[in-house]
């Protein structure tokens, strides 16, 4: 019988860029079973909505996390929008919208860079994030911030993107597809890829649905679910939405997933703007939430699934704001991959469900 | 946006309404504590693509609740964030940390009225003898 050992895996590691700890069982190179921990940068921001006003806490929202920043702030103003009974004009929906795509291309060309970084391929990692900067560019065109947007208020959002500006982003997202194609050759067709991620962490369809995984990560394993195909918001206003979905289920599919995400993010920008109708871009919210009311939403981050819930007080200050970040979803299914996987198949297992501790541990 | 529903029940149907949704197909979405004065309010969220239900309770502080970490096994994320943060206990978490999923510095930080935090700050108080 093989010996069994211990082996502690992080929380400081050079493949993880975030802070989260396992302890891995192996048996000689096998894991037979994987405990993870976080918690070991738990900030409090939830509590802090008790002593920040309604209207000031989308600022704290957006600081939750680097990457998913402006979808934070959506998701709370959308929450509090529907605690308070608020109808966001058409326009702030559109524009919401774009900058949570636009995100969502950023935060996936990211993650491929940082998955081309895990498995060795240093050329493929620039190229992603060479890309990844005229988004961060269009950021800074239209917002004034790269990373903090501040550009969604409870009630619509605080600065509008002008006609000729809407027509740069599709002119550099066009510029953005040829080039972005060839990196999607290289992750979908070079066999070197190909051989480093397929039939690594896989995990079936039906381990997802046990295991309630979310976002790309339960799209790669057959799971057609996407919030954004409920059509709330301006994406009711898309000719059609079908979610990607991969069956393999492995790491090669997640990473297929995200691969084509990216285009699809393009084009409903492109689609958004082709069709945003010229209305006033917030309303004004006066009052306060009425006590004992309270509100959940949810909103497709880029990472998944992301549950948002408020509860009023009758005063500018809510009792309770609750964030569900995909990753704490999606760690049961993280773990599920790295029973039977190789020790060398680690970290690639877990940069694989794209992970992001910093929203986790709001 | 998503639908409101919010069902309330009593902490006693808690553990029947899960193995209801579990059978149904139903995920389990989230577990959320918010201290209310009676105690702490929990919301458990399950969902089936579009629809979308909050069961909403409220438990005494220190309560113990069942697990459903064997019908979900993700809610042991939220069942032991909970325990740690407002100080209600569930039994038979599939992956028991015992108090020590989050690494903060003042027990239940989220509910400084529960019977874990009164009991920690009594034990950290001087005794007669050492003050005189």
């Amino acid at each position: 019988m093989a010996n069994r050992t211990v082996i502690p895996f992080g929380p400081q590691h050079p493949v993880l860029p975030e802070p989260i700890h396992l302890d891995l069982v192996i048996e000689d190179e096998k894991v037979v079973e994987a405990v993870p921990q976080v918690g070991f940068i738990h900030r409090g921001l939830e509590k802090l909505v008790e002593k920040r006003d309604y209207q000031t806490y989308v600022n704290i929202t957006e600081r939750i996390c680097g990457i998913c920043s402006f979808g934070h702030s959506l998701g709370y103003a959308q929450t509090v929008e529907a605690l308070m009974g608020v109808e966001v004009p058409r326009r702030a929906e559109f524009l919401r919208v774009i900058w949570h795509e636009l995100s969502r291309v950023h935060s996936h060309l990211l993650w491929l860079g940082l998955l081309a970084d895990g498995f060795g391929f240093e050329n493929l990692f620039m190229q992603c994030w060479r890309l990844r900067e005229r988004v961060l560019d269009i950021f800074e065109r239209t917002t004034g911030g790269r990373v903090i947007l501040s550009a969604c208020n409870v009630g619509g959002v605080n600065q509008d993107i002008a006609d000729e500006d809407l027509r740069g982003i599709v002119v550099v997202l066009d510029g953005l597809r040829p080039e972005y194609s060839e990196l999607l050759n290289t992750f979908l067709y070079d066999r070197s890829v190909e051989n480093r991620l397929g039939g690594v962490g896989c995990l079936s369809k039906k381990d997802a649905v046990d295991l309630c995984v979310v976002g790309p990560f339960a799209r790669a394993s057959g799971i057609s679910e996407d919030i954004r195909s409920y059509g709330y918001g301006a994406y009711g206003a898309l000719a059609g939405f079908e979610p990607i979905v991969s069956t393999r289920g492995d790491g090669y599919a997640r990473c297929e997933v995200r691969a084509l995400e990216v285009l699809q993010s393009i084009d409903i920008v492109k689609e958004l703007v082709d069709k945003i109708p010229d209305t006033p871009i917030a309303v004004p919210v006066k009052g306060a939430p009425m006590a004992g009311s309270c509100a959940a939403t949810r909103l497709e981050q880029p990472r998944g699934e992301c549950y948002y819930y408020t509860r009023g007080n009758g005063t500018k200050f809510l009792d309770r704001f609750r964030i569900r970040t995909p990753t704490s979803q999606n760690v049961a299914g993280m773990v599920a991959t790295l029973q039977g996987c190789d020790l060398a198949d680690v970290p690639l297992n877990v940069l694989t469900i794209d992970p992001c501790i910093s929203c986790t541990e709001r | 946006m998503d639908p409101q529903v919010f069902i309330d029940i009593e902490p006693e149907q808690m553990r029947a309404r899960a193995e209801a949704y579990h059978k149904r197909g139903w995920r389990f979405v989230n577990i959320c504590g918010s201290t209310v004065p009676e105690g702490v309010e929990l919301i458990y969220t399950f969902s089936d693509g579009e629809p979308f239900e909050n069961l909403r309770m409220t438990v005494p502080n220190g309560a113990t609740m069942p697990s459903v970490s064997d019908l979900y096994l993700n809610s042991f994320f939220f069942e032991n964030e909970t325990h740690d943060l407002y100080g209600v206990t569930f039994a038979g978490i599939a992956i028991d940390f015992g108090g020590a999923f989050y690494a903060v510095s003042v027990p239940t930080p989220m509910n400084p009225a529960s019977a874990q935090a009164v009991n920690a700050l009594a034990e950290a108080r001087p005794t007669t003898s050492e003050e005189a």
